[in-house]
């Protein structure tokens, strides 16, 4: 402990990794499950998704102490054939990242340009279905990769599912963030039917995550390392900023589904993306100090 | 079969006097570190990519007063956590039970220096991968034992044959609590994560020399860590279903619109 190993450009890669997938898992699930209507989730995930994980995938490499040899990362060199070691939570991830970054480039080439042809839609629908527990693996992946090591903070089995539901609703944010700006700054109709229903369900999604994180903090309460956090300056940021304006606005905001200016929707889905950003900063540095 | 080579550290006869720490350094041409006084005789303060090991001073504020040390390094564990994580495969465990990290494959992503239960393993800011004691693996392979054996001047320091270490071990356990059974050191590492290549023998509790009292893989529960991650997500994938599934013609629901 006292040495900062993994830095901000970790926090940003668990940041962007999550929000990625959970722009992919609204895309496919809204295509898969849903009516034609909700094509237009689908084309803004799918539009989304791979590029805030390729960033995450770089700030990865960047962050190696050797960026020069990251295919290691990929092609291990035994013991044993895998390439893959299913131990390490780092090579797994790594191996997802990869396949999450393929996929969602493919989906996002099949939802725009393969629509004309029978083939096309078929295997649209085909990525989809293998883009479901990817995106969901990815999105979980992200906590269990700090969940797996020795880490007084990090080490329980309650972070995977504090970082996986906060990729969940990054992703919805994500995607109503942008509907919101297309429709300031576009030449398109004042409002979006999309973003009331998207933050109806959004709202759903972080009152289950703040029944998460609440629990996080009372197994954790407790422990050196958290009571170190909330009695510093991040003790802030952590009730404000991320439970309050990061989880506790949103959730009413959102929680009737009522129509509201793009602007006014577009600040609420920002105060979600960084209340999730602080909520992994906070966790990732906070357990290192 | 190769026999495991092992290190038994007697804490009873050390002496501080850091040694071990001067020849380690000599014997791997690792640079000196600066440092600054900071009231113990700790020094440098911490492992690091320079510093393989280090004697650790501690003054454990629990009843009498006590002034421990203890020389810290990697202690080479059968299950090896650093092995276990490692992505790549530079982190090796050889037969013989000595764990190094192959310079030529670490990428420095630094997942054993976050994983390690005893915190051993160091990141080098300069060189770009992790690094840590290798047993003087050159040493051991000519037969010879590790620098910081040869030069401890007290006897603190014994490298061997595990079997042979475990028994020398024993004998000073022996030796130790003759006339006070009560107070048999505890031979630390005899058990521990399946055995560890360096034992520690501690008239004191464990936690006092900064040591877990149960050493764990923090990779032990990762299946349940990824079972309890993936079930909110199907929650919330559940919730998106019937959201977006509210207008199939086989919903019981009346359509909105």
């Amino acid at each position: 402990m006292g040495h900062i190993n993994w830095g901000i450009p970790v926090a940003f890669d668990l940041f962007f990794a999550g929000l990625g997938a959970g722009a992919l898992l609204l895309a496919s699930a809204a295509d898969l499950f849903g009516q034609r209507r909700y094509e237009r989730i689908t084309r803004m995930g799918a539009a989304i998704a791979p590029w805030p994980v390729i960033v995450g995938v770089i700030l990865l490499v960047i962050d190696l102490g050797k960026p020069q040899r990251f295919w290691e990362l990929l092609f291990r060199r035994g013991p044993g054939f895998l390439m893959v070691n299913l131990n390490s939570v780092m090579s797994v991830g790594v191996w997802l990242l990869t396949i999450f970054v393929i996929l969602s480039l493919a989906y996002g080439a099949l939802v725009f340009f393969g629509w004309p042809f029978t083939w096309g839609r078929k295997a649209r629908r085909g990525v989809g279905m293998i883009a479901v527990p990817v995106s969901l693996l990815v999105a979980v992946y992200t906590g269990v990769l700090l969940a797996a090591t020795s880490n007084p903070l990090w080490n329980t089995v309650l972070l995977p599912a504090v970082f996986s539901v906060s990729a969940l609703s990054t992703g919805i944010a994500t995607v109503v963030f942008v509907l919101a700006l297309t429709h300031t700054y576009g030449a398109r109709a004042k409002t979006d039917p999309f973003i009331p229903e998207l933050e109806k369900i959004n709202s759903r999604v972080i009152s289950l995550q703040l029944l998460i994180v609440a629990l996080f903090v009372l197994v954790r309460f407790t422990s050196p390392p958290m009571r170190m956090i909330l009695g510093s300056g991040y003790g802030l940021l952590w009730w404000v900023g991320i439970i309050g304006m990061g989880l506790v606005v949103p959730l009413v905001f959102g929680f009737k589904g009522k129509t509201r200016k793009p602007q006014t929707s577009a600040v609420v889905a920002a105060l979600v993306l960084l209340g999730s950003f602080f909520l992994r900063y906070v966790i990732l540095i906070g357990g290192q100090i | 079969m190769i026999a495991r080579k092992a290190m038994l550290i007697d804490v009873s006869k050390c002496i501080a006097c850091r040694a071990c720490q001067v020849a380690c350094k000599q014997w791997n041409q690792l640079p000196a570190e600066k440092t600054h006084f900071t009231g113990t005789y700790q020094n440098p303060p911490r492992l690091s990519a320079k510093t393989w090991t280090l004697v650790k001073f501690m003054e454990p504020e629990e009843g009498q007063t006590r002034w421990l040390f203890r020389k810290e390094q990697c202690l080479h564990c059968t299950e090896a956590t650093c092995v276990s994580v490692c992505p790549t495969g530079a982190a090796k465990q050889r037969e013989d039970g000595i764990v190094y990290f192959d310079q030529a494959i670490c990428t420095g992503c630094k997942y054993c220096v976050e994983s390690c239960p005893f915190d051993v393993p160091q990141f080098d800011p300069l060189g770009g991968t992790v690094k840590k004691c290798t047993f003087c693996l050159d040493r051991v392979l000519d037969g010879l034992e590790p620098a910081c054996a040869k030069i401890c001047p007290t006897g603190a320091i014994y490298f061997g044959e595990r079997e042979k270490v475990i028994q020398v071990a024993r004998a000073r356990q022996k030796a130790l609590s003759e006339g006070n059974p009560g107070a048999v050191p505890r031979l630390y590492g005899e058990k521990e994560l399946q055995g560890l290549g360096v034992m520690y023998l501690l008239p004191e509790k464990a936690s006092f020399y900064g040591l877990p009292e149960q050493p764990r893989m923090p990779i032990e529960k990762v299946i349940l860590k990824w079972a309890i991650g993936i079930i909110p997500g199907l929650a919330v994938l559940y919730g998106l279903w019937r959201y977006f599934g509210k207008e199939r013609p086989s919903s019981k629901k009346q359509s909105e619109t």
